[in-house]
């Protein structure tokens, strides 16, 4: 066990390593001087050259990708261009609204999909499964910004409702405020969420369903729904930790189309903000934060799967 | 040696079944009522069908179809509901809805076409080279594709837009390059189980080369879970195409995309709900058919290309 953890997190090196380069090759591919972004448009020639030594452009890119490595050990990610504040503080403001989405998100999707997932497996073949395999098809056709519009466009504009355009509120500060306010981003990405965990749901589920064990608890006379919901989802519900594991890491990410669609002030609407306005300090910043998260939950979901599954962790301990 | 035919005719011969091998128009024959068979058999796949072909019907001769010029101005009607004269309505400055739709299914369907096609062909050969050379080579392509799939999928198609600039190409490349590593991991994996074949074992110890044994021997036989990838490819990069002109970092306006379109549209749901509407339907409805399509090619050849449609939401 602790042999495959050591071994996962090695492996986690070379992303990390590809995403810093990526991400710091990206100022200075962007066509235009970054420079021109601090100074605006008109500015001397000296006042740019000044600017570039400050900034370190200066230097060779080998040297400054060194330096930029070491400011971010040191948590130092460097300070917006347009705003001037340090985009570690632009991120740490950020975060809290995309934890509450992403939580909000997963409770929708999860308290959907594995019924759903259950229900279609457990009658596989009838018009309940017919009908679920239609949702999980349309959930994952409807682009998120289609289904952010249509919940505007019914509960924002014809019900009035909700706003139109969604804000933060900490849950502990107001919940039902936080939920007004939370609901539809949450809605709309959790009703993609909810088919992809169905799909997987159901597809593990009669994979397992089919399996000798079952047949004979069946024969010994176990209940059907004891069958179903205790018996075989045990197993199932293994191979969907991944894809939980995925799709949570993802929007921890922020989203930045469904965020953008309501107007939600999380990571996704800061990386995007960034990229509009060409302020490429924020938007390396944010970018590689979001890989370290991503990767970091990836490999705890695949810690949690080895740990939970029986097999791997017979195989490892001995 | 049993070198083996062609992927069509695996694939036919798969499908009827032990039926003698048929001469290449007999093939082509039975192929035809074969298909015929198949949508009968999957109903909604064959409306898809139907649907896409009309859809890129009107695309392609977009101008002849199309009611009115796309970017044609008409003040006095403007943000107008469906009617005779305007099927879908019309925008803020009165330009007619269907027509930008049609015009927009060129920006849609081309990207699609372009990023599978060469991130299909692209990283289908990196994964076929990865699979039959095993050793630091193919593991070094391989560990490049785990990068790739490392980063968020719209992420790194907005971050490679950003790079780029505004417009089709940059978002056509962005969407193919994320599209490539799906495409890596399912050709090596298919390789490698495909090398295990007996016809390939005894092709090689009847001294084939390495170029036969790839070229001729495993990569035909390989590529069929390829295929239903290249569905789900294609419906993953209309929507992340849509998703950045949404965006404002793809096609920009005038152009008629769709995304573009459901932007714009957004801001006026107040005086006209069909604006954002009419696009957001059709694209749906475009993306529902090709994976429609895609899972009963799945069903028929069988292969999981599930997981790459999960990278979607965001």
């Amino acid at each position: 066990m602790r042999r495959y953890l050591g071994f996962r997190m090695l492996q986690m090196i070379p992303i990390v390593v590809f995403a810093s380069i990526g991400v710091f090759l990206m100022i200075h591919l962007v066509p235009g001087d970054p420079v021109l972004t601090v100074t605006g448009l008109e500015a001397s020639a000296e006042q740019m050259e000044r600017v570039r030594q400050e900034m370190g452009f200066d230097q060779p890119l080998v040297v400054q990708y060194f330096n930029w490595v070491g400011q971010v050990f040191s948590g130092d990610l460097g300070n917006s261009l347009v705003s001037q504040k340090p985009v570690s503080e632009l991120i740490a403001d950020r975060m809290p609204a995309t934890i509450q989405l992403t939580i909000a998100t997963m409770a929708i999707g999860l308290g959907l999909g594995i019924p759903f997932g259950l229900v279609s497996a457990s009658r596989k073949g009838s018009w309940i499964d017919k009908s679920l395999a239609g949702y999980s098809s349309l959930s994952l056709a409807v682009p998120t910004f289609v289904v952010g519009i249509v919940f505007i466009l019914v509960f924002g504009v014809t019900l009035e409702w909700l706003p139109t355009a969604s804000a933060y509120i900490p849950f502990w500060d107001d919940p039902g405020g936080a939920l007004k306010a939370t609901i539809g981003p949450a809605a709309t990405l959790g009703f993609f969420v909810s088919g992809v965990i169905a799909r997987f749901v159901r597809a593990s589920m009669v994979e397992v369903l089919d399996l000798d064990y079952i047949r004979t608890a069946r024969a010994k006379g176990v209940g059907e729904a004891k069958l179903v919901y205790k018996h075989a989802f045990r197993a199932a519900s293994l191979p969907t930790l991944t894809i939980v594991g995925i799709q949570f890491g993802t929007f921890l990410g922020g989203s930045l189309v469904t965020e953008s669609v309501f107007n939600y002030p999380g990571i996704g609407r800061l990386i995007l903000s960034a990229i509009l306005n060409r302020d490429f300090v924020v938007v390396q910043g944010s970018v590689l934060v979001v890989v370290i998260i991503f990767t970091l939950v990836n490999l705890v979901t695949d810690v949690l799967y080895s740990f939970l599954n029986p097999r791997i962790r017979a195989g490892s301990s001995g | 040696m049993s070198a083996p035919d062609n992927v069509a005719a695996e694939e036919i011969s798969t499908m009827t079944q032990g039926a003698n091998r048929p001469g290449q128009t007999q093939r082509f024959r039975s192929g035809l009522s074969r298909f015929r068979t198949w949508a009968a058999n999957e109903k909604p796949a064959a409306v898809a069908i139907g649907f896409l072909v009309l859809l890129s019907a009107a695309a392609i001769m977009a101008p002849i179809v199309a009611p009115y010029d796309p970017l044609q101005q008409d003040l006095g009607s403007i943000l107008e509901g469906p009617s005779f004269s305007h099927p879908f309505g019309t925008d803020e400055l009165g330009r007619d809805m269907l027509s930008r739709v049609i015009f927009g299914g060129r920006i849609s369907l081309a990207t699609a076409a372009i990023a599978v096609a060469i991130a299909g062909s692209v990283g289908g050969l990196a994964g076929l080279t990865a699979g039959y050379i095993e050793r630091a080579f193919g593991a070094l392509i391989m560990r490049f594709m785990d990068f790739l799939l490392a980063v968020p999928g719209i992420l790194l198609a907005i971050t490679i837009a950003a790079v780029l600039g505004n417009g089709f190409w940059p978002a056509t490349i962005a969407v193919t390059v994320i599209s490539i590593p799906a495409f890596a991991r399912l050709a090596r994996a298919s390789v490698l189980s495909t090398k295990q074949e007996e016809f390939v074992q005894s092709t090689k110890s009847a001294g084939a080369g390495h170029s036969y044994l790839m070229f001729r021997t495993i990569f035909p036989n390989a590529l069929s879970p390829l295929i239903v990838q290249a569905s789900v490819a294609a419906a993953t990069a209309i929507l992340l195409e849509a998703a950045l002109s949404f965006l404002g970092l793809g096609t920009q306006p005038p152009s008629p995309s769709w995304g573009t379109a459901m932007a714009l549209g957004k801001s006026y749901l107040k005086q006209s709900i069909w604006y954002a509407l009419m696009p957001g339907l059709v694209l749906t409805a475009t993306v529902l058919s090709i994976d429609t399509i895609g899972r009963a090619m799945q069903r028929t050849w069988g292969g999981n290309a599930l997981n790459s449609a999960a990278g979607r939401g965001g």
